[in-house]
């Protein structure tokens, strides 16, 4: 195992922002962690890294416990932060070499290390012009780089995509998959589930300072096998009958965006469904029925969407 | 050494900054130094006595000053009003009593002390004391005393005419407290290094780094050192090699001094820095201070022309420390001298640093 959390718990005076935290990756997998904000995914983060204390419980990164080993893990580790950190007065090749240092990377390698990252986010040509004429994508990008220039065994990427057009956010994922096939392990935390779908191995569902679900994607739409999610499309938004809706008994959630609305049920009968619809007047335009997605699961597990946080 | 190297090249990339703390303080203090040798005082000299003495005496102080017709009615008028800055009275009888080897008493004006009218006075007070010796050693004669005075002139004048021309000790003062409001100004770089790199969540991602936080904040201490290091270096280089200016028996001592003030200057930035939520707020506070606490603590005037309460309050300033300290150094005291104002200058940087550090820092925040 690269990462072994086991019962961590980490209070912030009565906010317990970890609750007895167990979890698991693998070396070589892209493991997915998904959660609402306050779920406790940055304060995991920072508590595996150092950064904030921790109150009880064990952390070993890398096959050693952190609180021994913590400067030798960070060499180790590169994390790609959810903001982008650097020097704007810097050019891209300074930044890179800055973060290299840190790593502890010397002359030779250190130089290999740079242009090897920025080649890798496709910067290379750009390395003697400071960020602050970089387009979002290409920031991210940089950011990127300042985490892998010392090629780390584990990284750890923080809604590395956020705020940034298709082109490059296609990019990035193609990185992160490049990046495992190179033998990194990477932990990707993102609000995009169809990212988190499409490159991870492995995911888990955080909510509460907890891991309430951990698996494949397919073991994770298991577990809402007996559920089945109807689509119907009104002729306009309205929100009264979405209220009534998640009144039925057969309703476990809706989700609404404009007329479109996302319905999971325990039953595959629509029956009471349309009856609603019908009672109140609405007048419906479309109906299908399909089936869980990874956002459904996410949905059920905690009461709540990802994307009203992203 | 990342982070000190680091922050020396985002510095010299700041031309901003760079301005602020050397550059413009540097234009100051040459101006100041320049003007050294330029300014005249002008004199006015009333002599009721009418003496040969006081004919030859009144020759030998046109070399050393712009001469300028005064009477004994308005001379009052014509210092206020500055066509005379400096008025010597000469009483009937004082060239007699003078021989006589009776007590003398030579009555000056002045409406403000400068450099020019300090070394004006030194000279005429040295002329008459030097006068009474010689009348003296000639026992009331005089034709001795007359005879001497011309010996006296001639080696006297030699003498005293580069001593006065080298005497601009206030404008090396003048000039030294540029130097330190430079030093000063550093405090809007050491309050709001660690706070950009808080701002853009820089300080956050180099703790994921192999980077302890105390090597992290030593090295940015050392990285403002070395900036101070460099700016008291080449600020008295230029001072001595291009203005020639006099810093007294020892440049090590004025050296040492300035080193002391500017770990002061550090100290308060750091606490700033500490204190301030943003770089912004650091910004605003440094600039809040600086220059106030420049005006206050001596950096642009002397600061016994403050009303008292002022110069109550310029104790409370580290800067009024460190200037008394240099001057005292330029006026020929040794480091012995200064070990009071050393002693308080370290005191409050000892005091800056540890409620700088009082507050427990979470890296995570």
């Amino acid at each position: 195992m690269i990462i072994e959390v086991s019962n961590l718990v980490k209070r912030y005076k009565d906010f317990l922002a970890l609750d007895h935290m167990t979890l698991a990756v693998k070396e070589g997998e892209v493991f997915g962690l998904l959660g609402p904000n306050g779920a406790g995914k940055s304060t995991l983060v920072h508590t595996m890294l150092g950064l904030t204390k921790y109150d009880s419980g064990e952390i070993k990164l890398l096959g050693k416990s952190i609180k021994q080993h913590e400067l030798e893990i960070k060499e180790d580790i590169g994390l790609v932060p959810q903001d982008i950190a650097l020097y704007e007065e810097l050019t891209a090749d300074e930044n890179v070499t800055l973060f290299g240092r840190l790593y502890g990377l010397k002359g030779e390698d250190l130089k290999n290390g740079v242009k090897e990252a920025l080649e890798f986010v496709g910067l290379y040509d750009m390395k003697d012009k400071q960020p602050g004429k970089f387009s979002g994508g290409m920031k991210r990008r940089l950011n990127i780089a300042c985490a892998i220039v010392h090629k780390p065994k584990l990284i750890i990427m923080d809604e590395p995509t956020v705020g940034i057009d298709p082109q490059s956010r296609n990019y990035i994922l193609e990185s992160v998959k490049k990046l495992n096939e190179m033998g990194s392990t990477i932990i990707y935390i993102s609000h995009y589930m169809e990212e988190v779908a499409a490159i991870c191995t492995n995911i888990a569902i955080v909510d509460k300072g907890r891991i309430i679900a951990q698996g494949t994607k397919n073991e994770l739409a298991k577990l809402i096998i007996n559920e089945h999610v109807v689509v119907i499309t009104m002729e306009a938004p309205n929100y009264a009958v979405i209220e009534k809706l998640k009144k039925l008994p057969v309703v476990k959630e809706v989700t609404a965006e404009n007329e479109t609305l996302r319905i999971v049920t325990e039953s595959p009968q629509m029956n009471e469904i349309l009856e609603l619809f019908i009672q109140e007047g609405v007048k419906v335009t479309n109906v299908a029925t399909t089936t869980p997605t990874l956002e459904d699961v996410f949905l059920t597990l905690t009461g709540r969407a990802l994307r009203e946080e992203a | 050494m990342v982070i000190f190297q680091n922050n020396i090249k985002r510095l010299l990339r700041n031309k901003g900054a760079l301005l602020a703390i050397t550059i413009i303080p540097l234009i100051f203090m040459a101006l100041i130094l320049a003007s050294t040798d330029t300014q005249k005082l002008k004199v006015g000299l009333i002599d009721q006595d009418k003496s040969p003495f006081t004919k030859q005496f009144a020759e030998n102080l046109k070399k050393k000053a712009d001469f300028v017709s005064v009477n004994e009615k308005n001379y009052r008028n014509q210092l206020i009003s500055g066509y005379a800055e400096y008025v010597i009275i000469l009483p009937k009888g004082f060239t007699d009593s003078l021989i006589k080897g009776k007590p003398i008493s030579v009555k000056s004006y002045q409406v403000k002390e400068s450099n020019v009218s300090a070394g004006v006075k030194a000279y005429v007070d040295s002329y008459f004391r030097n006068s009474e010796l010689i009348s003296k050693a000639a026992d009331g004669d005089s034709d001795k005393f007359y005879k001497g005075m011309k010996e006296y002139e001639k080696g006297n004048l030699q003498v005293k005419e580069k001593s006065i021309g080298k005497d601009n000790r206030q404008n090396v003062v003048s000039a030294l407290g540029f130097v330190v409001y430079s030093l000063f100004l550093m405090i809007n770089v050491s309050s709001r290094l660690i706070l950009q790199d808080k701002d853009k969540k820089l300080y956050h991602r180099f703790f994921t780094t192999p980077l302890k936080l105390r090597s992290y904040n030593i090295q940015h201490i050392l990285s403002y050192i070395f900036i101070s290091l460099m700016q008291i270096i080449c600020l008295l280089a230029i001072m001595i090699f291009i203005f020639h200016a006099d810093l007294g028996p020892s440049i090590f001592n004025v050296f040492i001094v300035l080193f002391v003030f500017s770990i002061v200057s550090i100290s308060i930035g750091i606490l700033i820095s500490s204190q301030a939520k943003n770089s912004k707020q650091a910004q605003a506070i440094a600039i809040l201070i600086s220059t106030p606490f420049a005006m206050l603590g001596g950096c642009f005037w002397p600061i016994d022309i403050m009303p008292d309460v002022l110069q109550k309050i310029a104790e409370f300033i580290p800067i009024s420390w460190g200037l008394k300290a240099l001057k005292k150094l330029v006026y020929g005291n040794s480091l012995s001298h200064v070990m009071l104002e050393l002693s308080i200058l370290a005191g409050f940087a000892i005091i800056f640093f540890l409620l700088s550090s009082w507050k427990k820092e979470d890296i995570a925040k």
